[in-house]
């Protein structure tokens, strides 16, 4: 994929954010991710991957540099304009943050009720997203009858029952066994094929390697490394050339 | 159009939700709330007759000297010379029995009990009277006791006693009203904030949804805002009603007492007072459920 013909989606334009009590968390962070693109976003603890989602939900504001979010400025976004802004960005947590009095099928309808939909509009939707899920058959449970990889995945549908044009998940397999993890991850690319730009925090190292995605690295609040990672097949491949010549 | 009224019923359905929720701190503010509008109402109900009484003090002569209804025309007129004849004397005007009885009519309808059956055509049972105003206020002692020492004088009454003791229970009331209006404001916003803080607790994750679903925020705060609202209304007319049946019975103990306490205690019909109260419960109410979930709303719910 050829970023840079690409219209940009998330532009971190030499951002620095520095919280009130002098911790510095984000350090003249540099990136651009085009529309449509899967990105990991990786680093230790406290290499500030919270603090960069924060900053792309606009929770927080940066203290230097500029953020563009499909064009926009996100500096420019009025107070009363955030959560309309917000509606373009679906979020996933690692504690999923369901509601435990509403079914799966409430669940992810919440996220179009308060938006003012319809009930017609929110019955066709859901089911649609709940087959798409795979829970079809669960959404009349309640989420302490799922398992982990459900309950994720009803977080997803929440995620992206309004289209959004960003996907951000937050270690969104950190709680998953590796079954239910893969499980996700394929969602999440099915997500991104459909033309959503997905952005997945996450320490899952072997999960990276294996879709060959690409990664930007945190260290200490900056890019450490921005690149493709060589899916262990492809490693392989390249290992065996070089030991042919 | 029809998204604007899925709001509403979207925060009509989360508010009842919310009080529903917490049923027995709601039953708590709906009761702090309900008890100080009682007591700033009835504060403010009896400084209302308190000047209501004082306004008909001074439409009252300074000092009215009443004779025994036994005594007649001519022996009135004596004691009408004898006050005429008085050098401290600056008017005199010589009340009737029939002026007597119409005046006796004219307030038992003011205060609601014209259906009290007086015999109305007979003035024989009514006294003569004299208004009378003196040239220095500071002989007013004297010549009370000088009257009664005329024979036929029954009792002689001065306003300005009557007049100093309402005016500083008017202004005790009054400075009594505005002290209990702030302080049991205070602790009516005080109690329902909490209230509204626990439901905001309870909802968290439910706002932290919200929050990065993108809801509007009215969608986010109307619920609340409507919590604050139904339980200053709720405590606005319980307390109207306890008001208005405490008033009435007042009216009613008044009306059956002799002598006179009720001769000076004249209250308003709560007709006359029940728009103006209501509106000023309500407002109140409102005020200070409004008050109570903007400050909760301001301090818990970040967007």
């Amino acid at each position: 994929m050829d970023i840079l013909k690409q219209k940009t989606m998330i532009w971190f334009d030499r951002v620095q954010k520095t919280y009130p009590n002098g911790v510095e968390a984000i350090r003249n962070l540099d990136f651009r991710i085009a529309d449509g693109e899967f990105v990991f976003l990786m680093g230790a603890s406290g290499a500030g991957k919270s603090t960069l989602i924060k900053l792309l939900m606009k929770e927080e504001e940066p203290s230097h540099g500029r953020i563009f979010v499909n064009g926009r400025t996100l500096a420019k976004i009025r107070r009363g304009a955030i959560q309309k802004y917000r509606r373009n960005i679906g979020v996933v947590f690692q504690d999923f943050r369901l509601l435990e009095r509403k079914t799966v099928f409430e669940n992810v309808a919440f996220a179009m009720e308060i938006l003012g939909a319809s009930r017609r509009e929110i019955e066709e939707r859901v089911s649609l997203v709940l087959e798409l899920m795979g829970l079809a058959a669960k959404k009349d449970e309640y989420p302490a009858h799922l398992s982990g990889g459900e309950q994720q995945r009803v977080a997803l549908a929440r995620a992206i029952i309004n289209t959004p044009k960003i996907l951000i998940a937050d270690e969104p397999t950190g709680n998953l066994d590796p079954e239910n993890a893969e499980q996700i991850m394929q969602l999440l690319l099915r997500i991104n094929e459909r033309g959503t730009t997905v952005l997945v925090a996450t320490h899952a190292q072997h999960m990276v390697q294996e879709l060959g995605k690409r990664v930007i690295y945190l260290d200490h609040g900056t890019v450490g490394q921005d690149g493709i990672v060589q899916t262990e097949q492809e490693t392989m491949i390249s290992e065996v050339d070089t030991d042919e010549t | 159009m029809k998204r604007k009224l899925r709001g509403i019923q979207y925060i009509l359905k989360q508010s009842i939700e919310n009080l529903a929720r917490n049923w027995y701190m709601l039953l708590a503010s709906v009761f702090v709330l309900f008890a100080s509008l009682c007591i700033m109402g009835t504060l403010g109900l009896a400084s209302v007759n308190a000047q209501h009484i004082l306004d008909e003090q001074a439409g009252r002569p300074e000092m009215e000297i009443s004779c025994f209804t036994s005594v007649t025309e001519d022996a009135a007129d004596l004691i009408e010379k004898t006050i005429l004849e008085d050098p401290r004397i600056q008017s005199c005007n010589r009340v009737s029995r029939a002026e007597n009885l119409k005046k006796l009519t004219d307030w038992l309808a003011e205060i609601g009990m014209s259906e009290i059956e007086y015999p109305t055509e007979d003035s024989s049972y009514t006294r003569v009277s004299f208004d009378v105003t003196l040239k220095d206020k500071a002989d007013m002692g004297q010549f009370q006791a000088d009257m009664l020492k005329v024979s036929g004088v029954e009792e002689v009454e001065s306003n300005q006693t009557v007049r100093a003791y309402i005016t500083d229970l008017r202004n005790g009331v009054r400075t009594g009203t505005y002290v209990s209006l702030v302080v049991l404001g205070f602790l009516s916003v005080l109690l329902m904030y909490n209230t509204i803080r626990l439901t905001v607790f309870a909802r968290k994750k439910e706002l932290h949804i919200m929050k990065y679903v993108g809801a509007s925020h009215s969608y986010m705060r109307g619920p609340f805002v409507m919590e604050g609202i139904v339980i200053g209304l709720s405590g606005a007319f319980l307390a109207f009603l306890a008001v208005r049946a405490a008033y009435m019975y007042f009216c009613a103990y008044l009306a059956h007492s002799a002598g006179p306490v009720q001769e000076l205690i004249t209250v308003l019909p709560f007709e006359n007072l029940a728009f103006k109260l209501l509106g000023l419960f309500v407002l109140g109410g409102v005020i200070t459920g409004l008050s109570a979930s903007m400050l909760a709303i301001k301090r818990y719910i970040k967007v």
